[in-house]
């Protein structure tokens, strides 16, 4: 959808909704287009309703502007086009999966030509009218086939109740507070309702580097991404999410238990056979573009303390906890008792040979150690001494993961390397944040790898064996503003948070990754920006970058409250 | 009449008809779900309408069996062959009669000379069913085919 004539667009959200808003301006005039998935809330939820429908408003804003559309749906990635066939009164139809996807227009029916697969109108607007625009998928018969009109516009109305009402119960008060409740809202797109599933983000293949090769497949749950999600929504107070995502959590790994998969599909299934799509020539040419992961068959020891670290989080707010639970968890604790000492592919997914990474251990250490913190309260005694062991793999950590020569932890066991997940140490527990080696650790991960713009990359170029440079990682400057905040530094964190956020996109999507040779877009609120700033790199919108945001202004508003008692104090 | 044997097979029979009406669904080859076209007769619930619909579609089943059991007993004759002979009228019947007349008199059905409304706003079936999908006609004919050919085959005379 798009004006005939020269324009400019610009993009936002309705504050607090996942409802987008396109500003186009024309030499002639000025429309808005508004964009939803409609939610039903309530008693409507179980009301007559299709199985899903994206509703776009057109409003004429001011004078008048051409406008031309073109519906062209596809599948198998793109590649194959679907025909479609006139659906009379109705609209246009084709069918997909076996169900009915139905495009409906309150435009006259003439103003649609249909041509194959493709079905395309033009039409003039001008200042006051209004043309709606509903696809919906039905995978049953009867479809539903809902009404244009007022009625959609009382769907759009209630859509965006039902997203004011879901970011008004995040419990969160400091800065950046809109920025916190847009990543929620974000996070929330990326549960899959009917499973509790968490998916890393919505892409696969947009590149690390453009034109690169670094380019995956996101759209799976990773149990790590996941565990992360879980601890910030459950930080914000959205313990529903977190619950579902926990159900999901035990039923997907059934199949693998005590074993667990890095990622599953939302269904839970433990297959994603990595394949390359050579018919797709990528995002600005980054080829291959690949469906599937194949790093869901390494072994990555970190993925157990975070799902056993995320469940501890979620404990005080459950009520009893079943056997079942009991059962996987202890599996789960006594896998990373027995493993730990495994060589793995660490947090980075690095497709070489597994190596002995230091945050893979630490997050052997926490899981281990929480495990005992869980059984300790619910009354559970296992045939292993959990704590016993967290204290061996804190002495190997110790001994082996730290080179006094840097001095500073280092990314693997008796090497040189700095990694940016050793900023993690004591946002796990681990250690304090003002504990002298991690001080130290800071300092020399921080010269090391910050790159231009106060970003931080996640290694040092090169070190993952495959060819090409990527940007720095967005999570990763939100993990020093954590620690930071953390260490009662909330100005120095707010310096490294600042960094990333004031790079945001006019909607406040995060992506993995930032081009530092981007300098940040002008406008202090993301919707204050321009947009296009390329400096987004990578899969997006990244639920990880968005993790970070809320923990780190999380941590960050509560060293600044207690900054300012002890300041009240000390006056 | 044997009315015990025409409950028996006419429970079976319709066990067999909606199972293979819902695998030809989980197969792709049509859409169309009975029971939820039946529910919504009374409720706009979904979840209601499906239980209702399950419910009346099962008892219609059940009771369409007396008009076959019936048809056995006039003519003396029953046989699997003579089952499915009745069951593609029957099929015939549905999809061409019940089908086309059901936007008339379905509460919640737009049809395809008025388009939908608040209250009239599920997808009607079109002739022969075809809107839910182009196996549709062969899937309710093969259902209806083998509903007939078990009662004819099974039913045991008075």
């Amino acid at each position: 959808m798009s004006p005939t004539a020269s324009y400019r667009s610009t993009q936002r959200y309705v504050d607090d909704t996942n409802v987008l808003v396109t500003d186009f301006v024309g030499s002639t005039g000025r429309a808005r287009l508004i964009d939803s998935f409609s939610v039903a809330r309530g008693r409507g939820a179980r009301l007559l309703a299709p199985d899903h429908e994206i509703l776009r408003v057109l409003e004429g804003v001011e004078g008048e502007m051409g406008l031309s559309f073109v519906f062209a749906p596809r599948r198998e990635l793109g590649t194959r086009p679907i025909p479609l066939e006139r659906f009379k009164p109705f609209g246009i139809r084709c069918s997909q999966k076996g169900g009915l996807l139905l495009l409906r227009t309150s435009l006259p029916a003439q103003a649609l030509e249909l041509e194959g697969a493709r079905a395309r109108g033009r039409f003039r607007l001008r200042a006051g009218e209004r043309v709606i625009f509903s696809l919906t998928y039905n995978a049953e018969a009867p479809g539903v086939v809902p009404p244009l009109g007022e009625a959609a516009l009382e769907r759009l109305r209630e859509t965006e109740a039902y997203w004011r009402q879901w970011a008004s119960r995040a419990r969160y008060q400091g800065p950046y507070e809109r920025l916190v409740r847009r990543s929620a809202l974000a996070l929330k797109l990326l549960c899959f309702a009917p499973s509790g599933a968490v998916i890393a983000a919505p892409t696969t293949s947009l590149p690390e580097t453009r034109g690169g090769s670094r380019n995956w497949d996101y759209r799976y749950c990773w149990l790590r991404d996941a565990a992360f999600t879980t601890r910030a929504l459950t930080r914000l107070g959205y313990l529903d999410e977190s619950a579902a995502y926990l159900g999901w959590l035990l039923h997907s790994t059934r199949l693998t238990w005590p074993r667990l998969q890095t990622l599953y599909s939302v269904y839970g299934g433990p297959s994603a056979p990595e394949r390359v799509v050579p018919e797709l020539s990528g995002y600005a040419g980054s080829r291959p573009v690949r469906v599937g992961n194949a790093a869901s068959h390494q072994h990555q020891l970190d993925v157990y303390g975070e799902v056993i670290d995320a469940f501890s989080e979620l404990l005080p707010h459950l009520g009893r906890v079943d056997g079942e639970t009991r059962k996987m968890l202890t599996g789960f604790a006594r896998t990373l008792a027995e493993r730990w000492p495994e060589p793995d592919h660490g947090i980075w997914e690095i497709r070489g040979e597994p190596a002995q990474y230091t945050h893979s251990k630490v997050m052997a250490w926490a899981g281990l150690e929480r495990f005992a913190s869980i059984s300790l309260r619910c009354g559970w005694r296992a045939s292993f001494d959990a704590r016993e062991e967290a204290k061996r793999i804190r002495e190997a950590i110790e001994r082996e993961g730290f080179n006094p020569t840097l001095p500073s932890y280092v990314q693997s066991f008796g090497g040189r390397a700095l990694d940016a997940s050793l900023l993690t140490l004591p946002l796990t527990r681990y250690c304090s944040p003002s504990d002298a080696r991690f001080e130290a650790t800071r300092s020399a991960v921080v010269s090391a790898l910050a790159a231009p713009g106060l970003l931080i990359r996640r290694y040092a170029p090169g070190s993952d064996g495959l060819e090409g440079t990527e940007g720095a990682f967005a999570l990763c400057n939100f993990w020093l503003a954590e620690g930071l905040a953390l260490a009662g530094r909330p100005v120095e964190a707010l310096r490294w948070f600042r960094a990333v956020v004031d790079r945001l996109n006019p909607l406040g999507l995060a992506p993995e990754e930032l081009d530092p040779r981007e300098p940040p877009p002008a406008g202090t609120f993301p919707s204050e920006r321009a947009a296009g700033s390329g400096a987004y790199l990578g899969n997006y919108p990244q639920g990880f970058s968005h993790v970070g945001l809320i923990n780190s202004a999380c941590e960050i508003s509560r060293a600044l409250a207690s900054a300012r008692v002890s300041g009240r104090r000390s006056a | 009449m044997n009315v015990g044997s025409a409950l028996l097979w006419g429970f079976s029979a319709t066990v067999v008809l909606t199972t293979m009406l819902s695998g030809a669904r989980a197969l792709g080859l049509t859409r169309i779900d009975i029971p939820f076209m039946l529910g919504t007769l009374f409720t706009s619930d979904r979840d209601r309408a499906k239980w209702a619909g399950f419910l009346f579609h099962f008892l219609n089943g059940w009771l369409f069996a007396f008009v076959y059991v019936a048809a056995f007993e006039s003519t003396g004759y029953r046989s699997a062959l003579f089952g499915m002979a009745i069951g593609a009228v029957h099929a015939a019947f549905v999809l061409i009669v019940a089908m086309g007349l059901l936007p008339a008199f379905h509460p919640r059905m737009a049809s395809e000379t008025h388009g939908p409304d608040p209250t009239r706003l599920l997808e009607p079936p079109g002739f022969l069913a075809l809107n839910y999908g182009r196996g549709t006609p062969t899937a309710t004919f093969a259902a209806h085919l083998i509903y007939g050919a078990l009662l004819g085959f099974f039913y045991r005379g008075g």
